[in-house]
């Protein structure tokens, strides 16, 4: 898993890398005493894992959670245990740990960790042989069979899933929906489309036909897309 | 009377001393430096950054072992964050014992 540190303090900082180093299902890369940093930093790189400071000045631990548009696990280390229960009210924290840290206690979040991470491969697994997806609209959970699928759209903090027949908008990010479908028939063509390639009817220059929706091809991933289609 | 030791770092190591060397060397460079913020902060008068800058402190205190020391911050920070200044003369005492233990070792 690779993780970064955001704690404003160095000693901190540290310690949990010399701790992390224990572990080699950890792999570092990098650490930021801001967490505005590490924000541009996850938009351009993705991370599994985050050991969050909550105390930093200007932005705490939890303004930076609500700022997340990905969904990396979140390992909250702080001074206070005032905040254990408001830290578990978000999905993404695993754990809470408080400074200064027991070795003994961070060997049982690695192994909190461990669990996830197996839990995560069998969900995986188990949603690749799914050829359907439910999402949540207004409280409703939809099935939207693979095969009826077009596209999804990028909408900001929402996704539009085009089916044949309806279009929805659901509350989640382009990558988390992406993750749960089948690679070998759906494909990223630009930053804010995925397609299903059993609905490409046309190619034209820089922009593809899907389900009679011109969508766009982005540049960085044509040479790719083109790869994937069946040429003559 | 308590003072500061590397017993937890030395827990935290597991003998590997070049972990040791490295978190002593980031607690002397960042030590003074919070050392000195908590004084000007302190002459400022604005007890809730006094208070902030005691929190970064107390995490050394309790690197160092300063199991009391680090009560103590505990207590002096809650009491800022009350507009209160509790135990500041027991709290600076505290950063003494340090600032004289990081200039013994090596």
């Amino acid at each position: 898993m690779n993780y970064i540190i955001i704690d404003d303090e160095a000693t901190s900082r540290t310690i949990i890398k010399g701790l992390c180093d224990e572990h080699n299902v950890l792999n570092f890369i990098d650490e930021f005493s801001s967490p505005i940093e590490a924000l541009k930093f996850l938009n351009t790189t993705d991370i599994d894992l985050i050991f969050l400071d909550i105390h930093m000045p200007g932005f705490s631990g939890f303004d930076f959670i609500q700022t997340l548009k990905s969904s990396p696990k979140i390992i909250l280390i702080t001074s206070d245990s005032d905040f254990a229960i408001k830290a578990f009210e978000y999905p993404y924290v695993l754990d809470y740990l408080l400074k200064p840290i027991i070795p003994e206690r961070f060997n049982l979040t690695i192994g909190k960790l461990n669990m996830y991470v197996k839990d995560a491969s069998v969900s995986k697994e188990n949603d690749q042989q799914a050829d359907y997806l439910f999402v949540n609209i207004n409280k409703r959970l939809v099935k939207i069979d693979f095969e009826d699928l077009c596209y999804i759209e990028s909408k900001g903090d929402y996704v539009g899933v085009v089916t044949q027949t309806d279009t929805f908008v659901v509350h989640t990010t382009l990558k988390s929906l992406f993750s749960k479908l089948p690679e070998s028939t759906f494909f990223k063509v630009h930053r804010s489309y995925v397609v299903n390639l059993q609905k490409v009817n046309q190619i034209i220059d820089n922009g593809i036909r899907v389900c009679e929706t011109n969508i766009p091809l982005g540049k960085t991933y044509k040479n790719d897309f083109l790869k994937k289609l069946n040429l003559f | 009377m308590e003072t500061p030791s590397l017993d937890y770092i030395r827990k935290l190591s597991k003998g590997n001393t070049d972990f040791e060397t490295k978190i002593l060397q980031v607690i002397k460079d960042e030590f003074p430096v919070e050392k000195e913020l908590y004084y000007q902060k302190l002459l400022a008068g604005d007890y809730n950054e006094i208070a902030k800058i005691v929190h970064k402190l107390k995490h050394k205190m309790a690197v160092l072992s300063l199991e009391k020391g680090h009560k103590l911050a505990i207590e002096y920070e809650a009491s800022l964050k009350l507009n209160q200044i509790a135990f500041q003369d027991e709290f600076e005492s505290v950063l003494h014992k340090i600032t004289l233990f990081l200039k013994q070792i090596v």
